[in-house]
């Protein structure tokens, strides 16, 4: 039998139209599985539809030439950008390279958040005539909208062909398919994790193609003839960020309106502890800057930690006054790949609800503990901890002496029960992981008396950048109380409630995530317990603040009104509403 | 003193859903002052005389003797600016209302002429009135659009009406601004804090401006809306506009050919007509929002005694009025409360109604008196968005004496348009 290959490349915009190598297309080939593709394109796992809502007209059900012959050498941004099929191509190509990222990490195949009634995340590519772009999780797809604007290069902008964006809206479905949970009103972070992390996951996706950081470098340094530019001035401009400054200049122009100018932003929010702990960067897309800005930090500093890795030096002074562009380019694209992997792995090692940044700083740094424990080559841990910090954002946990800020086990968590458990179903099968939770609901601090899910059991192998091989079971669940009054609320001990009428009823959530190891041993009990009261007290009046405690949008999270809201800059308040 | 009124009187006209209220100050001997606060309207009454509006503006003539002191265009929403069109016949009721000749005009400052282009201002008040031009453009498309969905049926009738009816709201009104920046001797344009310029023309009459804040004023909202507001609005008008024709031309793909939808692509069109449906109702509403709270909010205070005329403002606006403790203090005793935008759900903050210390059981002396100007079903197709609010109206019919302008029953017939409200003082 003929052997297939797992994987095949596509052409795709390596960031959007702006973004062109002297007015040719700067393309890029992303890898993608090598799944039989119907018209559409339509795989297993993404649809790609191409009807317009505004014009009520369907553009086509294009095929994908396997081979990637048809656009593979194509540098006519005109022919680019004027043809629906490459529009369908790159957008399937995105989303496609995005999921095959997060299942690559994760070492599993993942569900997207929409249920276990569909398989398919549906793509509309000109979904509407808009500038808005988002995930619909009711609907089962991803739109993206398209918008007229006078520029020199076109008459139109469409979002479908921003890598970027189109890499955002696949991590908001795949982080719905993984955390559920945190779709849920919460904290401030969480409302804002959801943003700052899509953001995080579009750049360094974009920044790991070696050919658009090669564009970026050599825009701003000038290489000689002989493709060197001066060490000095290398390191400097990587410390200062302006490479990452030149490229935000060219991206998206026209979509500065969306409110898509993340890596912008990022770069100008410098660090300060106020932002994070004053009451100016409260709105989740605020928020989620200073997530984004402290990640493109740490990035930073790894890239200049990789290159000066790279280059000998003699007293702390790099030996050699010149440096090749490609190597410069090469180092901040690997620094990406890895910070990317990184941040996706740190996924499974966060709670499943209520998660704040000191939570995912502490899932970051145990998820590249796990697997590369030695941080002394090039300090990803060390880079994410310094420029958390300078945001004043510090580690949910206290770690250990060698590694600071990583989470543990509570002594007691430690002697939970196994007998009950039968050690290989746990790995998979719900049931019996539900049963060994029943049995330990004491010692893991789990209250009896409220709704309790088991929401996922995944069994995970991961590869380390050192061929380290990590086997854990990923098990998640999450404790309700639905429609708590007021007494109810009180008779638990939560206080200043003075906001909650007698006859209103809120939902309160708890939860966590159960990490074991591949003998079946828990090795991270990682949570926001239900019973936390005087935290969910502080919640409560925090969602009431902001109007969400009883708006069914903020409930079921929708990213349409969210991202709008994003593009307007719109704080929410409490209205003070005649119900 | 013969430079205090000694009475005021609030005519309320019923002119469907909107706002249309001549104060009177009656001082010593025969000396009037009139105030007329808006003149608009969506819906009029189902039963009217032909020409209501210049009817009632004949009215309003009659009423102040010729002369009109000062007139108040809390903002250029249409239920509230519509009565001052005028034509070229010279018969519209903008034109009698002009005749009046106004003393002053006071307007909120984003309807400055100049304010896309006064170098004075901040860079958030030039953009906001930039915004402006863009949500007016954004209006007009989104009312062809809807209209133009009764044959195309992409919407449901719901989303169509609100569509249709916000949009309409917003449209610029071109000829009633016009008319509200030519006639009369003088204009101001303030914001919150800034004198209204009326102690001469309204002897012993103080006139407290509350709202709106500019965007400085209010640095929470500075903060945001600075971003990206103008570029926001410009987005979206052009998008609406080319909306109007996307239907009708190949211009997205030049030169390819529509295809006929498959049936495994079905399932999306019709998810996809609801997205787009409830994509854009937030977009017109935040619009519509946004022009609520560009209200002037006036507290007119007479001989011990005060009147508050909000407008149409809500959260945003009223916000910063409320942060003030000195102006908490003036709103404690407020004695005639015209409720805000018609009775909705967000535009009487429960912390200003708190404040009203005259509410209260109906053997209250010096009961607060409420007027409500509205039109039932008009607004909000079902309880939960229905406007009035049922909440609020029974409030004000146990806490106020209530009075609302669909107790003036409007016939063809009819020749008197309004009904009063008397206050004394002193």
């Amino acid at each position: 039998m003929e052997q297939k290959a797992a994987t095949r490349r596509l052409t795709v915009l390596a960031q959007d139209p702006d973004v062109t190598d002297k007015g040719a297309a700067l393309t890029t080939r992303v890898v993608v599985p090598a799944d039989t593709l119907a018209p559409g394109p339509r795989s297993s796992r993404i649809e790609i539809v191409d009807y317009d809502a505004s014009a009520d007209r369907f553009y086509g059900a294009f095929d994908i030439d396997e081979d990637d012959e048809r656009f593979g050498a194509e540098r006519d941004l005109d022919r680019l950008v004027g043809d629906p099929a490459f529009h369908a191509q790159n957008v399937y190509g995105i989303v496609a390279s995005t999921l095959f990222e997060f299942e690559r990490s994760l070492g599993r195949h993942l569900s997207w958040g929409f249920g276990h009634n569909s398989h398919q995340l549906k793509v509309f590519p000109h979904a509407f005539l808009e500038p808005n772009a988002f995930y619909s999780k009711y609907d089962e797809c991803l739109a993206f909208g398209y918008f007229p604007i006078r520029g020199p290069k076109s008459d139109k902008v469409f979002t479908c062909l921003s890598h970027d964006i189109v890499a955002h809206e696949t991590t908001h479905a795949l982080i719905d398919g993984l955390r559920n949970q945190l779709m849920r009103p919460s904290s401030h972070d969480q409302a804002a994790f959801h943003e700052g992390f899509a953001d995080v996951i579009a750049l360094l996706k974009i920044l790991k193609n070696e050919a658009l950081v090669q564009f970026a470098v050599g825009k701003h340094l000038n290489p000689t003839p002989a493709g060197t530019i001066s060490t000095d001035e290398a390191f400097k401009a990587i410390r200062e960020g302006r490479f990452l400054f030149g490229l935000a200049q060219q991206m998206g122009q026209a979509l500065i309106g969306m409110g898509r100018d993340a890596l912008r932003r990022s770069i100008e929010l410098a660090p300060s502890p106020e932002h994070y702990h004053g009451d100016l960067f409260l709105e989740p897309h605020d928020r989620g800057e200073i997530f984004v800005a402290a990640v493109m930090r740490a990035y930073l500093r790894v890239w200049e930690s990789r290159l000066s890795g790279k280059i000998k030096h003699e007293g702390g002074k790099a030996q050699s006054t010149r440096v090749s562009a490609w190597r410069v380019a090469e180092e901040g694209a690997r620094a990406a790949a890895h910070l990317l992997n990184l941040m996706i792995r740190a996924i499974d090692y966060l709670p499943p609800i209520h998660v704040e940044f000191s939570d995912f700083l502490s899932a970051a740094l145990t998820a590249d503990w796990q697997i590369c424990p030695d941080d002394n080559t090039y300090g990803y841990r060390k880079a994410l901890t310094q420029s958390f910090a300078e945001y004043g954002i510090n580690p949910a946990a206290a770690g250990t002496q060698d590694e600071p800020g990583v989470w543990g086990l509570g002594t007691h968590e430690r002697e939970i029960s196994y007998t009950s458990a039968n050690m290989d179903s746990t790995r998979w099968n719900p049931e019996s992981m539900f049963k060994l939770l029943w049995e330990n609901y004491e010692i893991l601090g789990l209250k009896r008396d409220v709704f309790t899910r088991l929401n996922s059991v995944r069994p995970v192998w991961r590869v380390g950048p050192e061929g380290f091989v990590l086997r854990e079971t990923v098990a998640e669940y999450y404790q309700l109380l639905k429609n708590a009054r007021k007494a109810d609320l009180e008779n638990l001990g939560i206080k200043g409630l003075d906001f909650i009428s007698g006859d209103q009823s809120v939902d309160i959530v708890g939860g966590g995530t159960l990490i074991f190891d591949e003998f079946g041993r828990l090795k991270f009990h990682i949570h926001n317990r239900i019973d936390n009261y005087e935290e969910q007290g502080k919640r409560l009046r925090s969602l009431w603040q902001r109007g969400d405690l009883w708006d069914r949008e903020a409930e079921f999270g929708s990213f349409a009104g969210l991202h709008s809201r994003r593009a307007f800059g719109e704080p929410r308040y409490r209205q003070e509403g005649w119900e | 003193m013969t430079d205090t009124p000694r009475s005021a009187t609030l005519f309320t006209f019923n002119v469907g859903f909107g706002d249309c209220f001549l104060l009177r100050f009656q001082y010593p001997g025969s000396m009037r002052r009139h105030v007329l606060v808006d003149f608009g309207s969506t819906r009029q009454p189902e039963s009217r005389p032909s020409n209501y509006l210049s009817r009632v503006a004949a009215q309003i003539k009659d009423l102040c003797g010729g002369k009109l002191d000062v007139v108040v265009a809390t903002h250029r929403h249409k239920d509230h600016i519509y009565g001052f069109r005028t034509n070229k016949k010279g018969d519209a009721p903008g034109n009698i209302i002009s005749s009046c000749n106004p003393t002053l005009v006071l307007q909120s400052w984003t309807e400055h002429p100049d304010a896309p282009t006064d170098a004075t201002a901040s860079p958030h008040q030039r953009a906001f009135a930039k915004a402006l031009v863009n949500m007016n453009t954004f209006s007009k498309a989104i009312y062809r659009l809807a209209k133009a969905d009764e044959k195309r049926q992409m919407f449901d009738s719901n989303t169509r009406q609100a569509l249709s009816f916000l949009g309409e709201n917003n449209i610029s009104n071109k000829s009633a601004v016009k008319n509200l920046m030519s006639m009369g001797a003088n204009h101001r344009y303030v914001c919150f804090g800034q004198d209204a310029g009326t102690s001469d023309i309204l002897p012993g009459v103080g006139v407290d401006v509350l709202g709106p804040p500019t965007l400085a004023q209010n640095d929470k909202i500075a903060k945001q809306r600075s971003r990206h507001e103008e570029e926001y609005w410009h987005l979206h008008a052009a998008a609406a506009v080319a909306g109007l024709t996307a239907e009708d031309s190949d211009a997205l793909f030049p030169g390819t050919v529509a295809a006929e939808l498959p049936p495994w692509a079905r399932w999306g069109r019709t998810r996809l007509r609801n997205i787009r449906s409830g994509m854009l109702m937030p977009i017109v509403r935040r619009l519509d929002k946004q022009m609520n709270n560009t209200s002037l909010i006036l507290l007119f205070s007479v001989g011990g005694k005060s009147l508050l005329f909000p407008g149409d403002a809500q959260w945003e606006n009223w916000s910063h009025a409320l942060d003030q403790p000195d102006v908490r203090d003036k709103l404690k005793t407020v004695d005639l409360y015209k409720v805000g935008h018609h009775g909705s759900l967000n535009a009487t903050p429960k912390t200003l109604w708190e404040l009203f210390e005259n509410r209260g059981p109906a053997t209250k002396p010096d009961r607060l008196t409420s007027v409500m100007s509205t039109k039932h079903g008009v607004r909000g197709h079902s309880k939960k968005t229905a406007v009035p609010r049922a909440t609020l109206v029974e409030a004000l019919k146990s806490d106020t004496n209530y009075e609302s302008s669909e107790k003036i029953k409007i016939k063809r017939a009819s020749t008197e348009f309004y009904s009063k409200v008397e206050l004394s003082f002193g």
